[in-house]
């Protein structure tokens, strides 16, 4: 009875799927394509290895079923150049040979299962069934993805950790971000624990908590530190609101300047210092003292010369040099009261390509710094 | 193998996704090197360790090299993938050497200096051995790693140190002491994470060049031989050196110009 069911859960399953066969035994090959024909859609059939990798080049195959022992190109040969096409194509054995140095190196070049001769229907239903399976599974959860967008992110963090998906964390030192992939190990209630590298370990303790981000979904998670387990590169957070994610690519990456930094607004006929809290290529943010009666509004344009000592290496013209800073046109964003005596001022670059490059190639040198710095600090203790 | 040993292959933290990226990107022979930039250059680590080896005095390169996409001119598709992917590993791992005897900020310096004597060794060899190569150098030790925690929890540390100064083989010392050699434990750590086959079978052989298996495919007889010189044990050590000279004659390589290689790198602060 068994059988009956699975055959007809197998018939159910494989009816969608195409499948090669490689044998070079006539007698066999016309048997097991007898079998095959009554469960898959379409059966491709080779009699060795140089066949079947054509068949394979000029077909639509999901699933490979491929004797071992063959003239002009063995199994094993052409499992290999398969698996260079379509490295995720399903592969059966069929052999004579089940001694272990075979079947490892059946494995080793990516085979999926094994059916041993003399081959009998229960034998090939089983293995069937099993490999078939699992491609339904992978296939379903890609289709369940793609279903995901307007799923609340709640459920899907909870998605992510039944599925054993990874998510990212995002932590920064000094403004410069530092992201690494986790894996969710369980979730309960406000808390949850995750798996990840360890130097984001040493970032989240520095920060005490993280960011949970994950293209699934909308909202960015923000975590606050519970324990590290340093020894099993586990981290247990709670779980904080969600909002929406900051930045991750280059172009936003935002630096806080070396102590070499200085900055003045070039205002009317003044210059008057102001202290850079940090900045990007796009961006510039940094504090204002009331004190020099300077009201900025939202679209003001203004011009900020920056000077610092690596200026001289980063290709810039020779009357910038002689100054020695450059000057930047910005439009203000917003202002803000930081402090009972300073505003907070974010101003956009204008675009100037000249300036963006040598802001880029400043923001990688700090990036070196402040990595290094980081790990100097916290891991090579 | 050691219990704790097995323990800890099971405790593994996920590698970033970047890494299969890139481990693609190279894989399917990609040349679009925006795409390329933009994933590397989304990961500040894997960035400032680019750039920081573009910089370094052991590349010597003539001009600062201050954007990604000039360091990947430089550096080429393939090396500067894979100093990208060394970069997210070493960064999963805690970096523990002191059973070795050595730091950690030390290891970095080591690993671009065994990179620098493959590639300097090596010149004339073609490109795609050479490039072949360089992600089994940057990867073998981090079996190191684990054996070195595992040590020192089990207190076997300072015990280890010692047998390390008595014998002569490293990867015998291992064994004896875990059951493993850490290039065996390196390539089980990679196959943990999914690296292909063909970068966990070189790694896993390492160790194995001089115990008279078959094993002596010149890929991994020259990583052998690397790694002999760049011990984090005894660096640079004349004794090692010797060894690994002799092993190069044996299987022909060639051994005049990796010992004027050698003399010509900059490892007075790694001789004891």
């Amino acid at each position: 009875m068994e059988n009956i069911e699975s055959i007809t859960v197998l018939k159910e399953i494989a009816k969608e799927y195409e499948i090669l066969f490689v044998e070079d035994s006539i007698a066999l090959q016309k048997q097991v394509y007898k079998f095959l024909s009554k469960l898959f859609k379409r059966v491709h059939v080779a009699s060795d290895g140089v066949e079947g990798l054509e068949q394979f080049k000029t077909q639509k195959v999901d699933l490979v079923l491929s004797d071992l022992t063959m003239p002009r190109m063995n199994g094993h040969e052409m499992i290999r150049e398969i698996k260079k096409i379509d490295p995720d194509v399903e592969v059966v054995i069929l052999s004579a040979h089940s001694d272990t140095e075979t079947l490892m190196k059946s494995f080793h070049i990516g085979v999926s299962d094994f059916i041993a001769k003399p081959v009998n229907a229960p034998k090939m239903i089983a293995t069937f069934l099993k490999v078939l399976s699992n491609m339904r599974r992978r296939e379903e959860k890609i289709i369940e993805l793609n279903e995901l967008n307007n799923k609340d992110d709640e459920e899907i963090l909870e998605f992510l950790n039944e599925n054993s998906m990874k998510i990212d964390l995002i932590n920064y030192y000094r403004g410069v971000p530092i992201i690494n992939g986790a894996k969710i190990i369980s979730m309960d209630g406000d808390e949850i624990v995750l798996k990840t590298a360890y130097i984001q370990l040493l970032v989240i303790s520095y920060e005490n908590g993280t960011i949970l981000d994950s293209s699934l979904m909308s909202e960015n998670v923000e975590c606050e530190l519970i324990n590290i387990d340093y020894d099993n590169y586990e981290v247990r957070l709670k779980k904080g609101k969600f909002f929406y994610p900051p930045f991750k690519n280059r172009a936003q990456v935002r630096v806080e300047p070396d102590s070499s930094f200085k900055s003045f607004l070039q205002i009317d006929d003044r210059a008057v210092e102001i202290e850079i809290k940090d900045l990007s290529i796009n961006a510039i943010l940094f504090r204002l003292k009331k004190l020099e009666k300077i009201e900025l509004k939202s679209h003001d344009s203004i011009k900020i010369s920056l000077s610092f000592d690596k200026l001289e290496r980063l290709s810039i013209s020779k009357q910038e040099l002689e100054k020695k800073s450059i000057v930047v046109e910005c439009s203000v964003y917003k202002v803000e009261e930081d402090e009972e005596d300073v505003y907070k001022v974010v101003a956009f670059i204008k675009n100037s390509h000249n300036i963006q490059d040598i802001l880029q190639r400043y923001v990688y040198f700090r990036e070196i710094e402040l990595i290094e710095e980081f790990k100097k600090e916290h891991e090579y203790r | 193998m050691n219990k704790l040993i097995q323990k800890r292959l099971k405790a593994l933290p996920p590698i970033s996704d970047n890494v299969f990226e890139l481990l693609n990107f190279q894989k399917n022979g990609e040349m679009d090197t925006k795409k390329l930039l933009k994933i590397i250059g989304d990961d500040s680590m894997m960035t400032t360790r680019v750039l920081k080896m573009a910089n370094s005095k052991l590349f010597g390169f003539q001009n600062s090299v201050e954007t990604l996409s000039k360091a990947l001119e430089l550096f080429g598709i393939n090396f500067t993938i894979s100093i990208a992917i060394s970069e997210s590993i070493r960064n999963s791992l805690k970096i523990d050497l002191d059973a070795y005897g050595l730091l950690a900020c030390e290891f970095d310096e080591l690993s671009e200096l065994s990179c620098k004597l493959f590639l300097r060794w090596l010149k004339d060899e073609n490109i795609e051995f050479k490039e072949r190569l360089i992600l089994p150098i940057f990867l073998h030790e981090l079996g190191k790693f684990v054996i070195s925690d595992t040590l020192k929890r089990e207190q076997k540390d300072k015990q280890f140190l010692f047998q390390l100064e008595e014998q002569n083989s490293i990867s015998k010392v291992e064994r004896e002491f875990v059951g493993v050699s850490s290039s065996e434990l390196s390539a089980l750590i990679l196959k943990e994470w999914g690296f292909p086959q063909n970068i966990v079978e070189t790694v896993f052989n390492i160790d194995r060049v001089d115990d008279g298996s078959k094993n002596k495919e010149k890929s991994i007889v020259v990583v052998s031989i690397i790694k002999e010189i760049c011990n984090p044990f005894k660096p640079f050590d004349e004794v090692y050196i010797k060894d690994a000279l002799e092993k190069a004659d044996t299987l022909n390589l060639d051994s005049k110009r990796l010992k004027e290689v050698v003399d010509s790198l900059p490892i007075s602060s790694f001789r004891k």
